[in-house]
């Protein structure tokens, strides 16, 4: 597969009448004019629930928030409907099917003036395979070469198809390794050396971060002169944050204050298209989740559209199947649990044992009653409750339980004393990785410890499997095999809210939140 | 008055290793595993996880794959040596990452405390002025109505009004002393009630007894007697109470300053206690004993310079 080299950015007919308006202002106004109308010189203000832990991209947390303000960039990127795109790479080409070339645009420096070629680049994923597990993992098995100043080769003694996606990953952000040096160098504005439309001038850990213009960008130059990120970590002050204008764009706003920013004028609220899943994860090596058809039972008997409804104010989207809430996949949207079917859950635990006795309203197995307990975390209590409610309908007795604490569900986990625990995870990337960590006998996700034969084989298959739509289907079918053997639920996506000022133009919400937010094009007007 | 003292001293330092070793063996008993929580699903991505050779070495780089004992033992032999140890999170060390906010806790702490000094002292005098009347009620109303509200819901309501309504402060940003006002005004209601009934009692029982009934009849100027036999002795549990208010304020930063994103120690303890970022959370345990139990001896010192009684005993 071959992209387009995309050696400049396109100046886009927003920017040709801005800069047209600008002009005319500038003729008739000087240069004042021309930075009121295109925003030139304006700063922008950001308030997230965090801020970056460091300025390493080796650093934990802090890898997505220096790709969102536009202080680092990738070799590849994914575009909003999912597609692989350049960033740093000006192309990128298969050489056999163990093999990738990808070719770097011309003329990149780093923010502190050296050039950016292949050597720097390999250096650079270097790094961070040394220094922080991720990288290590997306690289593993994977040799980087640098052949001549503008090409790095990538290859394996096994096929790496998914090379493409793994190279858009945050984490694999380009940075001068020489400037960091051998080890993880968080904490010092001097060292924070990236390719960025913006460059790191202030930093406050977990208070505050401010990036100013690159003026030596190789694209297009930022309208933006300054980005300033603060962190406001409480929801609700960070909705008061978009109330009183304070913030131009303001990260995850609850969804009771979406409504009332909405209503006012001064700002939008857009709902970020997340591609996470939450999903009732089932301990299946217990009574009564051992029994597929329980499992089934329930899937029929969750009413996403009320949950949606409830407990995301309608701003999020049903999960019939696991990737039903990835853009990728839109066929799977129509398999899985695609509507409550309270006759059909009925039958099924009729089916395994679990009757329901004339006036009872708890089914029954020996005498046992059907009865569990949900642990839930973070935010997710309105929805435990509600799926509370809605398998009581079905003659399940469950206690909910939990904390916003994510050390609860650990506990809980690890301790094996658990039955049924609510979580979110991201469903984009190479499917064969993303897939395997849930639904591979030695999957890290794999809480459940589910083993199958026939999802062995389908993960299996993906080794065969080149090309990009052949692995898309694949995934759809280890997708399938997921809904029919039901070692978890999918719910719905978990809809992140942000609200961004009116004056703020050019916004693009990606579902990889962390993908340019803060890009060349974004622009405040006065 | 040497034995006096050593033997406080003493005292000072059980508290403060009990505090400290209780912390200890609390957070280590909570459930959550602080490297399972560094690659769980509020760190994770989403094609690849750590692995478990991975989590391992982390383990053993953090000394997590000790036993409890010798985790103890080791943070107490750092802390002998003046060393708190390094943040599982930021990789720095504890005692740079909090003298860096210690700054912010402080003027927040003392911008509260005179918050609730001039409230509860200046209240606490206007009711204890005619007990039963229409002040000394609406003084009452006023402490159960913000000893009631949850300073949570409070700090909201002033950010509300503020903020958004006023537009005269910002919700978030780097520490400054207009940011502080909003803060320490709502710590400082929530904490001046007490300290509001307290006064008001004292000040009402002082002025039922014999000595300032006999200043008076000795006519001495009103302003002698009230500063003098009324105000001095009535300070004293006031102050009590002032002196405790050091924990109180600790507590309650960890609420506050996350509800205004003041970039302190309490809300840096929120963060590392939800991380299980253990050498951070028992740095700050330790820092909170200490100023606590130093509070205390304050407050002791202070009583023996208001009541010449306790000098001469």
């Amino acid at each position: 597969m071959t992209a387009s080299p995309h050696p400049v950015r396109p100046f886009g007919r927003r920017r040709l009448v801005q800069a047209s308006v600008a002009s005319a202002f500038a003729l008739q106004f000087g240069d004042r004019a021309v930075m009121a109308a295109t925003g030139v010189g304006d700063e922008i203000r950001i308030a997230s629930e965090e801020t970056p832990y460091g300025l390493d991209p080796v650093h934990e947390y802090s890898a997505g928030y220096l790709r969102s303000l536009g202080v680092a960039e990738g070799l590849l990127r994914l575009t909003a409907q999912g597609d692989v795109d350049v960033d740093l790479a000006a192309w990128f080409t298969s050489d056999g099917p163990n093999a990738w070339r990808v070719g770097l645009r011309p003329d990149v420096r780093f923010q502190g003036g050296k050039a950016m070629g292949a050597k720097e680049v390999v250096a650079s994923l270097e790094r961070s395979r040394a220094l922080a597990p991720f990288p290590a993992n997306l690289l593993k098995g994977i040799t980087i070469d640098a052949e001549g100043d503008r090409v790095v080769r990538f290859s394996a003694s096994r096929p790496i198809p998914a090379l493409p996606q793994i190279l858009t990953d945050e984490w694999l952000m380009i940075h001068n390794a020489d400037a960091f040096g051998p080890k993880d160098n968080s904490f010092d504005v001097k060292v924070a050396d990236y390719t960025g439309p913006f460059k790191v001038t202030a930093y406050n850990p977990r208070v505050q971060i401010v990036a100013d213009r690159n003026d030596a960008y190789w694209g297009e130059t930022p309208s933006l002169a300054r980005v300033v990120l603060n962190e406001v970590s409480d929801p609700d002050a960070r909705s008061l944050a978009a109330l009183s204008g304070e913030a131009h764009i303001v990260r995850i706003i609850t969804p009771e204050a979406a409504s009332r920013i909405q209503r006012g004028r001064g700002a939008r609220v857009h709902v970020i298209p997340s591609t996470d899943c939450a999903a009732a994860y089932l301990n299946i090596a217990k009574e009564p989740f051992n029994d597929v058809r329980v499992r089934q039972a329930l899937a029929w008997a969750l009413d996403r559209e009320e949950i949606v409804a409830a407990a995301y104010n309608g701003l999020a989207r049903t999960a019939p199947s696991w990737l039903g809430t990835n853009v990728a996949y839109p066929e799977a949207r129509r398999v899985g649990y695609t509507r409550l079917d309270l006759t059909r859950a009925g039958r099924l635990l009729d089916e395994a044992g679990w009757t329901l006795a004339p006036g009872a309203s708890i089914r029954t197995r020996n005498g046992r009653p059907l009865a569990f307990r949900l642990v839930w975390w973070g935010s997710g209590k309105p929805s435990a409750e509600l799926i509370q409610a809605q398998w009581a309908k079905a003659g399940a007795k469950v206690e909910v339980l939990g904390s916003p604490d994510y050390g609860y569900l650990d506990g809980a986990r690890s301790a094996g004393d658990w039955d049924v625990f609510v979580e979110g995870w991201g469903t984009d990337g190479d499917p064969e990785s993303t897939l395997s960590r849930h639904v591979a006998a030695s999957g890290d996700l794999n809480y459940m410890k589910f083993t199958d034969p026939v999802m062995a084989d389908l993960l299996k298959g993906f080794e065969t499997l080149t090309e990009p739509e052949d692995r898309r289907i694949q995934a759809l079918h280890v997708n399938q095999r997921q809904a029919d053997t039901v070692p978890f639920i999918p719910i719905s996506s978990r809809a992140r809210l942000n609200a961004v000022s009116t004056k703020v133009h050019g916004y693009v919400p990606h579902f990889q939140w962390w993908q340019y937010e803060v890009h060349p094009e974004l622009w405040i007007s006065r | 008055m040497l034995r006096y003292v050593a033997t406080r001293v003493v005292v000072a330092a059980l508290a403060v290793l009990g505090a400290v070793t209780a912390t200890f063996a609390l957070i280590h008993a909570a459930p959550g595993d602080p490297v399972a929580i560094m690659f769980g699903a509020t760190g994770g991505g989403s094609q690849v996880g750590a692995s478990a050779a991975q989590r391992e070495a982390i383990r053993q780089e953090l000394g997590l794959d000790r036993t409890w004992p010798e985790q103890y033992g080791a943070w107490i032999a750092r802390v002998a040596r003046g060393d708190l140890g390094t943040s599982f999170r930021s990789r720095r060390a504890v005692a740079t990452e909090m003298g860096a906010r210690l700054p912010a806790t402080l003027t927040l702490g003392v911008a509260a405390v005179t918050v609730q000094v001039v409230v509860g002292l200046g209240l606490g005098a206007l009711a204890a002025r005619r007990p039963g009347g229409p002040v000394d009620l609406a003084t009452a109303t006023v402490a159960m109505a913000l000893v009631s509200l949850p300073s949570y819901w409070l700090g909201l309501l002033l950010l509300w009004t503020f903020a958004v309504g006023l537009g005269w402060v910002e919700v978030g940003g780097a520490a400054s002393l207009p940011r502080v006002i909003l803060p320490a005004v709502t710590l400082g209601l929530v904490m001046a009630p007490t300290l509001l009934r307290v006064f008001r009692e004292s000040l009402v029982e002082q002025r039922a007894r014999p000595h300032v009934a006999f200043a008076r009849a000795r006519g001495l100027a009103p302003h002698t007697v009230l500063v003098h036999h009324l105000a001095r002795p009535a300070l004293l549990p006031a102050v009590a109470l002032i002196g405790t208010s050091v924990g109180e304020v600790l507590g309650g930063a960890v609420v506050i300053e996350s509800i205004f994103s003041w970039p302190g120690l309490g809300k840096y303890l929120l963060d590392s206690v939800l991380a299980r970022d253990y050498p951070v959370v028992q740095g700050y345990m330790l820092f909170t004993a200490v100023a606590v139990v130093a509070a205390s001896l304050v407050v002791d010192l202070t009583h023996g310079l208001l009541d010449p009684r306790l000098r001469t005993a």
